[in-house]
């Protein structure tokens, strides 16, 4: 914790060191990303709906979503770029410090410039929880967890596409297909796409357990309550996979570096 | 134009050697078409303007490679932050003509390998229709300026960094003007009569939404033709001025 106390202020003093930089920064991840809920907004602003979905319920989904991404950006930018710590052979100086392998990847540095990604997601967020009536009065105890949820699921899905780095070196596509395109198709119901697609985000990279099913419930569209043990039924699942997977890799792992 | 050839030659060498990665980045490609095409068809339906609309999200799509996802600031970030960009400067042509060739070895060699299997995979296999045949050659030429106009936006994304070193977030900015304004995820006729109006007095629905519209036939070549030519003017004179300005300000990073 206190490594990590240290990491955190040094990080934030030698990204605000260049002010201009940092807001700009800050103002493009806000709007790169919020863009993406611009063109949903558009769609549904002609469209009234998506499949029974309202803008308001879909800002919901999306910021989600969102949120849970943008936290990871900030503080797990090390396993996005896991790659070039194994193509320059700098893992192996991970393993020889007496701190988890893990912790040391992820936390190499804290993005506060992908802040913008939170902020935009936490607008959006506010606006649709301002605006959404639940069928149920417990979902504003209930949609914490959600964010929760959100965050965890992020993390172990770039742990878990990360790892694969330590078989194939260069994993920068598969972090895109595996992370940025399935989180893309999580911000939409999940009955417009096929039901193969439908079960690979369920069961495979289970983004939907964390935004559409819980919402189906919260939002009456559903009477199956059991979906509200969804997010942490696939974050249960997916813990153990997801380590055994990574701690797989770390056995494999051959150093690459001089 | 014999050493601006070669840059282009070398440039997509580089490229060809991560092959297998590219191919799995089209699948990454193929399913952000997939999920657009699946809102479109749960708003539109599988109606004719249904159809109309996944064959100019896929046809976009296929082009993105080409008008959007051009290597950050054309190489040259990556020059000032290594520092060899010193090596560009005594070469014997100028970083705008050393930029344009690295750029177009670049979009040949995503035009074989990405644009035309993803392409090929949305007519194969969801449905999207092929250009009539007189608006084959029309497209190709407006899909051709709007590369150029592509090219320089992404060209002030690069000179950036000579002024300023970091571009993440000048990036993204780009990012957020293309996916708004430029007609890649929503055809232009969806978008409300404001932000329509504002998307058609900038240059990226150029890049973008007037050679997918050709290839539909619904944008006249001429007008195509004219208001592309006046950007890649208007662009290309800036980016001249720019360079002047910005080689002024260039500090020679590492030692």
């Amino acid at each position: 914790m206190r490594l990590f106390k240290i990491l955190f202020i040094a990080s934030l003093k030698s990204q605000t060191q260049y002010a201009f930089d940092f807001v700009v920064n800050v103002i493009g991840n806000f709007l790169g990303v919020f863009a993406d809920f611009l063109i949903i907004a558009m769609i549904l602003i002609r469209f009234q709906n998506i499949q029974g979905w309202t803008l308001v319920e879909i800002a919901v989904i999306y910021s989600i979503i969102e949120f849970g991404f943008g936290i990871y950006r900030v503080i797990g930018d090390g396993l996005n770029n896991f790659e070039m710590l194994i193509l320059s052979g700098r893992f192996d100086t991970l393993l020889i410090r007496p701190a988890s392998v893990l912790g040391q990847a992820m936390l190499q540095t804290v993005d506060f410039k992908k802040i913008g990604l939170v902020l935009q997601a936490s607008l959006v967020g506010a606006w649709g929880l301002s605006q959404i009536e639940f069928a149920h009065s417990y979902a504003w105890v209930y949609l914490p967890t959600l964010y929760l949820a959100s965050i965890v699921m992020n993390l172990l899905i770039s742990i878990l596409l990360a790892s694969t780095a330590f078989w194939t070196g260069k994993n920068e596509d598969i972090v895109i297909l595996g992370h940025y395109a399935t989180r893309t198709a999580a911000q939409y119901p999940a009955t417009i796409y096929h039901k193969f697609f439908q079960s690979v985000m369920t069961f495979v990279i289970p983004f939907f357990t964390i935004t559409y099913y819980p919402l189906l419930f919260l939002t009456g569209k559903s009477q199956q309550s059991l979906y509200l043990l969804a997010p942490w039924l696939g974050i249960a699942i997916l813990t153990p996979i997801t380590m055994g997977i990574w701690k797989l890799g770390i056995k494999r792992y051959s150093s690459t570096g001089t | 134009m014999i050493s601006g050839l070669a840059l282009a030659k070398a440039s997509f060498a580089r490229d060809r050697a991560y092959l297998l990665n590219h191919f799995i980045n089209n699948i990454g490609s193929i399913i952000f078409g997939y999920i657009n095409v699946r809102i479109w068809l749960a708003v539109l339906g599988a109606t004719p303007e249904g159809h109309s609309a996944v064959t100019y999200l896929m046809v976009n799509q296929a082009g993105l490679w080409l008008v959007m996802f051009i290597p950050r600031g054309c190489y040259i970030p990556n020059k000032v932050r290594e520092g060899t960009i010193a090596f560009e400067r005594l070469r014997p042509y100028g970083l705008l003509y050393g930029s344009f060739f690295e750029i177009a070895g670049h979009l040949f060699y995503n035009f074989l390998f990405r644009s035309i299997p993803i392409f090929l995979f949305s007519v194969l296999f969801m449905g999207v229709s092929l250009p009539a045949s007189a608006q084959i050659l029309p497209y190709f030429i407006t899909l051709f300026n709007g590369m150029l106009i592509a090219f320089f936006l992404n060209y002030y994304v690069g000179l950036w960094s000579i002024r300023f070193i970091s571009i993440n977030g000048v990036q993204m900015l780009y990012y957020f003007a293309t996916a708004l304004f430029s007609g890649a995820f929503i055809h232009m006729q969806y978008y409300p009569e404001i932000i329509r109006k504002i998307s058609m007095a900038l240059p990226f629905a150029y890049s973008t939404y007037v050679p997918a519209a050709v290839y539909q036939g619904s944008y006249p070549l001429a007008d195509a033709l004219l208001h592309q030519g006046m950007w890649i003017l208007i662009l290309g004179s800036l980016a001249v001025f720019l360079t002047k300005q910005s080689l002024k300000h260039l500090v020679i990073q590492g030692g």
